[in-house]
């Protein structure tokens, strides 16, 4: 043990001991200040923020999101017949429709006059006569609730051809389409209020007899808003937990509450300076103040074993204040450096979400090396350990420890070699396993949310009943500008379409071109033998002319092909999407560019290849940087071995169990393999250099590693413990994806946990046997 | 409400106005050149006709599909080398047919239906026998506006004809084929849009126009091809128009069954009658070859296409969104397709009767036992 005065300080040390009210006042000030800062940070989810921004296919979406408006941004609402029995041709459904659609019209947000519904003007019905086409909006101007205006509006219906798209296919909801705005008085759409002012029109609009389903992106971003949101709780529950474990750990109140003070203070400044530096906190980094506080515990812990053990040596406050930052601060500042390091990996990765995470944790574990290694000690400097701690410590010092005498075994030369098959063992198991690792998003409907969420039911519901997928692919097609109604352009689309249909992955297509036939089918009597492109210019123009709003726009020079696609597995995508890329490289010409990718399916598409190339990328980088690290502290390629081995093995496992679980390599779990490791090789780096020290004090294998765990095992298991605990409650997470990053971080936290108690002893007795070379 | 759009009239402006929009010379070619894609769903593709070829069934649709099927195998696609959208189908003997489509296609097959050759299209065809009429209409308007008793209206007739060949003769589009009719294994007719009417004498290599043997000043579209079992031809198309020959397709009479909206199909019955179908439910037969007509009252108010004769002397007629009409020709039913979707042709193979539309095949058999007699 260190036993140096404080004369002997290094000059760090004396900066801030030496002015110790000065630099409270400081922590103070600048408390108050970020946490003031710190209550301004917003929930946000933005789109372009979740996206690779670079990938080929998102620029071409970006390039031509104006002109793609009026397809996407829109909310389905149905109000639905709850009675088995009943279907929508009733005077109270009707009634209740219209009120629905009144309401809706109104919402800040949507765009009054394309609000689609059956009681809308421009929903109508046609059909062919003698004379041309008859017509008429499909609730007759007559209607009255009476029953024979009820069976006209069902006989309508069959004429207008809305069945599937704005009526249920068993006559039992229809739906109220209203497409949104982007900016509200110069604002833009504040998705959480809208998806607000939906769940009271749902609230309002529903009872026994009639329901509301309500989907759309706003919908899902203002739900994924607020189920991030209920996050917060479980920072109240992961506080309470760390609470109990750090007083069954220390027995001693003070002991237990001033590192929890300081790890919220640590909080509070990641917060603030995210803040500061004009970041939101989205539904990826809110996991960053969960692992911030984990971490910065785990710090104040050895902060606090620290003084204890030196206070148990008879020291003051102050000197066990000054010596316990003394021993620590080299080992605490490498470590979080480490720590950060290891994060701006992520930065690799072209998806701001994930670069904005990388970016939170490394300024939260910076923040630490100043809240936990600083003004910890400087407060405890003033408060003491308490008595019941200095006692423990100083009991436990004495005592042999049974548990940590057996853990030494991990050493013996008779349980190493079982050890290293064992993992050799897992390793291949965790290799099969991880076989069916796949990339993307697996489960149906919204992946975002859990799937018996409201929003997955009622997509679940919308998808059933109507003849839409929720995995849209848009191709664009791009034309010379008023080359939108040429025939060539229109008839490669017509053979784009048929190509596509014959590509295994793709439930159906809509485009301008099928859309044009029908019409031009249309003017010639219905006459099915006429459903075919003319070159007669006029007869585009006029067929064109006739397109719904979206699939064309004004300066017609785009022509969206829609794919619908049977999932959204990433074999499925990249199958279509080389489909594509295939016929675009055959038929590119100068009337018609064929251009990836829009739709929720096409930005998938490049989500995932992004990803793809990132994930192998980011893991060589990763365990490079944590390797490069090691061997810098250690200057020993058996430190390397003993070290990230385990860390190794911990990722094949992690691998095998996201394949094993269904959880796809995605945006949310990529930033967890790296988390992961960075982190993880904490423990290695504890172990070892405390090993490494006992050695060569002249001690044999065994009992250094017996003494190494007695002086550190216990701190590296409980930083293991609080670091899970800290990301374990996101299990619980309404959100899918935070509940997978809990699941995984919890696993990771663990088992490197495990690996480097149990693994480097087994490594350490083939690797080391000259301490000097350790 | 009403909108009174005037769809013959309208088309035919449209298309007369063609000629007046630049054009960029494309490989028309080239797009009419591509070999239609093989595929599994080319049987549920839109398909328009569908005709017996000795003991097997041969239909036609939209992207050049051609698909054959014998008794109790399963269908096969055709090699074909266009994907223009195929209209009508036609065999002269079980082995050799004919199909065609738009951009006035006509196809032969040899070998019952496995594989089929282009024998004409009328990309150029068309603008040349255009251009080949223009100096004979206008000698007959000099000649017309020499003569002081021409009646002016009749004047403008021949000039608007003439600027009408004018714009074909240069146009790039041309109409399309809807039907075609063998009646021997030299002699064949094809009729199209916008009074198309050709023929051939030599088994299908070379084709000429009729369309000047047809009283349609109006160029109005010619629908559908028949032949009795007198050997009398008959041509149904757009407003109520039906035309018969009694020679062979030389010359040709106007009847009338008195209706003026589109006729769509024609089909003769089993006691040497003719049917002719139309928009909006409407449905005649003759048993004297036009002179008399006797509309078919049933319920159904659907546009009807095509039909036809069972043993016992009901008539099957199918039609648009899934209705078909059963029953003796006083006593039709309606029927509705499950599914709901447009039925355009019908033809039978042994037992079965297969109908083709949208979504490709609809088998109709076993059809619901004869209604009780009134």
């Amino acid at each position: 043990m260190n036993t140096q005065t404080p004369n002997q300080a290094p000059w760090i040390e004396n900066l801030f001991f030496a002015h110790r009210p000065l630099w409270l006042v400081f922590f103070l000030i600048m408390t108050l200040f970020l946490g003031s800062q710190a209550l301004k940070v917003e929930p946000e989810a933005s789109f372009e923020k979740l996206i690779p921004l670079s990938h080929p296919y998102i620029e071409n979406f970006m390039d031509r999101r104006e002109d793609l408006s009026g397809l996407g941004n829109a909310v389905r609402i149905a109000v639905t017949v709850k009675d088995e029995d009943e279907d929508i041709f009733t005077p109270e459904y009707m009634q209740r429709l219209q009120e629905v659609y009144n309401q809706v019209r109104y919402l800040p947000g949507v765009d009054q006059a394309a609000v689609r519904s059956l009681w809308d003007p421009a929903v109508r019905w046609t059909q062919v006569t003698e004379e041309g086409f008859e017509g008429g909006t499909v609730i007759p101007d007559t209607y009255d609730g009476s029953p024979q205006s009820l069976e006209r509006l069902r006989q309508n219906l069959l004429k207008s051809g809305q069945v599937g798209i704005l009526v249920a296919n068993n006559f039992r909801s229809t739906i109220v389409l209203a497409p949104l705005v982007a900016e509200v008085d110069g604002e833009p759409l504040d998705y959480q209020a809208f998806s607000a002012e939906l769940e009271e029109l749902r609230a309002q609009f529903s009872d026994e007899d009639f329901g509301v389903r309500i989907i759309g992106f706003a919908k899902l971003i203002g739900d994924l808003i607020d189920g991030a949101t209920q996050v917060a709780v479980f920072f109240l529950i992961a506080l309470a937990i760390t609470f109990i474990l750090l007083f069954l750990y220390s027995r001693c109140f003070k002991s237990s509450i001033i590192p929890l003070v300081c790890s919220v203070v640590a909080v509070i400044w990641q917060l603030g300076m995210l803040r500061l530096m004009g970041y939101g906190l989205d539904p990826y980094s809110m996991l960053v103040p969960f692992l911030v506080f984990a971490i910065a515990v785990s710090h104040g812990v050895q902060v606090i074993n620290a003084m204890a053990i030196e206070a148990s040596h008879g020291h003051d406050r102050m000197t066990a204040a000054r010596l316990a930052f003394r021993g620590l601060y080299i080992a605490g500042i490498l470590a979080l450096v480490s720590d950060a390091i290891g994060f701006t990996t992520l930065l690799f990765i072209d998806i701001q979400v994930i670069r904005e995470l990388a970016i939170a944790a490394a300024l939260g574990v910076a923040v630490i090396i100043l809240t936990n290694l600083v003004l910890l000690p400087l407060v405890m400097s003033y408060l003491g350990v308490g008595k019941t701690s200095v006692i423990r410590a100083e009991r436990k010092r004495q005592e042999v420890s049974p548990v940590w005498h057996r853990l030494s075994f991990f050493t013996h030369a008779r349980v190493a070699p079982w050890s290293l098959l064992a993992a050799v063992l897992l390793g291949v198991l965790g290799f099969v396993g991880s076989a069916d690792l796949k990339i993307g998003d697996l489960d149906e409907g919204a992946p975002e949310l859990r799937p018996d969420s409201r929003y997955n039911q009622d997509n679940a519901y919308v998808t059933r009943n109507y003849a839409t997928s929720a995995d849209v692919l848009v191709v664009m097609v791009e034309t010379p500008e008023q080359g939108c109604v040429s025939y060539e352009a229109l008839e490669a689309v017509d053979r784009l379409e048929w190509q596509m249909q014959n590509t295994s992955g793709v439930q159906g297509t809509v485009s301008p071109a099928y859309v044009a036939k029908r019409v031009i089918a249309g003017f010639n009597e219905g006459n099915l033998k006429w459903e075919a492109l003319s070159r007669n210019q006029y007869v585009l123009n006029q067929a064109m002319s006739n397109l719904p709003a979206g699939m064309i726009n004004n300066r017609c020079d785009l022509l969206p092909v829609i794919l619908y696609l049977e999932d959204h597995k990433a074999a499925t995508l990249a199958e279509v999407t080389q489909a594509v890329e295939d016929f675009a490289e055959a038929n590119n010409s100068e009337a018609a560019r064929f251009l990836l990718a829009a739709g929720s399916a096409g930005i998938e598409a490049a989500t995932n290849e992004e990803i793809a190339r990132a994930q192998t990328f980011m893991l060589i980088f990763v365990y490079a940087v944590v390797a490069g690290l090691v061997l810098i502290t250690f200057r020993s390629w058996r430190a390397v071995v003993c070290i990230v081995a385990p860390l190794g093995l911990t990722s094949i496992l992690c691998q095998a169990l996201m394949a094993q679980l269904g959880i796809g390599v995605k945006v949310a779990t990529l930033p967890v393999i790296a988390l992961g490791v960075g982190i993880g090789v904490d423990y290695g780096i504890y172990i070892y250099s405390r090993l490494r020290q006992y050695l060569r004090e002249g001690e044999n294998l065994q009992d250094a590693y017996y003494h190494t765990l007695r002086s550190t095992g216990k701190a590296v298991s409980f930083t293991g413990l609080t670091l899970a605990i800290g990301v374990g409650t996101w299990v619980f997470s309404p959100i899918k994806f935070q509940a997978d990053m809990g699941i995984l971080l919890t696993f990771m936290f663990l088992w490197n946990m495990v690996g480097a108690l149990w693994l480097l002893p087994a490594f350490a007795r083939y690797l080391i046997k000259d301490p000097d070379k350790a | 409400m009403r909108l009174l759009l005037g769809f013959p009239v309208f088309s035919l402006v449209i298309f007369l106005i063609l000629g007046t929009l630049p054009l960029t010379p494309v490989a028309a070619e080239e797009t009419l050149l591509r070999p239609a894609l093989e595929s599994d769903k080319a049987k549920s593709s839109l398909l328009l006709d569908i005709t017996s070829a000795g003991e097997r069934l041969v239909a036609v649709g939209e992207r050049g599909h051609i698909l054959y099927r014998d008794p109790g195998q399963d269908w096969q696609q055709a090699q074909v080398p266009v994907i223009a959208q195929l209209t009508g189908v036609d065999f002269a003997t079980p082995q050799i047919g004919f199909a065609v489509g738009h951009e006035g296609l006509i196809l032969r097959s040899r070998d019952a239906g496995a594989h089929w050759e282009i024998v004409h299209h009328e990309l150029q065809a068309g603008p040349e026998r255009a251009q080949a009429r223009i100096p004979e209409m206008e000698e007959r308007i000099a000649a017309a506006e020499e003569d002081a008793t021409t009646d002016p209206d009749r004047l403008d007739d021949l000039y608007m004809q003439l600027d009408n060949l004018y714009f074909q003769a240069e146009a790039e589009e041309v109409p399309p084929l809807l039907d075609v009719l063998f009646i021997s294994e030299q002699e064949g007719f094809a009729v199209g849009g916008y009074g198309l009417f050709l023929t051939t004498r030599d088994g299908g290599d070379t084709w000429t126009s009729l369309s000047q043997a047809l009283p349609n000043p109006e160029a109005f579209h010619n629908n559908a091809l028949a032949q009795d079992s007198q050997g009398r031809l008959f041509i149904a198309g757009e407003r109520g128009r039906l035309y018969v020959s009694s020679d062979g397709g030389q010359t040709w009479e106007t009847r009338n069954p008195g209706y003026s909206g589109s006729f769509f199909g024609l089909f003769t019955t089993s006691d040497q009658g003719l049917v002719v179908t139309g928009l909006r439910g409407h449905l005649f037969i003759t048993r004297d070859a036009g002179e008399n007509w006797q509309a078919l009252e049933h319920p159904g108010e659907q546009t009807l296409n095509g039909g036809l004769p069972l043993e016992d002397g009901r008539l099957l007629v199918v039609g648009q969104n899934g209705e078909y009409l059963l029953g003796q020709p006083q006593a039709l039913q309606t029927l509705s397709l499950t599914g709901r979707s447009s039925l355009v042709a019908v033809a039978r193979q042994r037992n079965e009767i297969i109908a083709v539309g949208r979504g490709g095949f609809h088998r109709l058999t076993p059809l619901p036992a004869p209604a009780e007699s009134r």
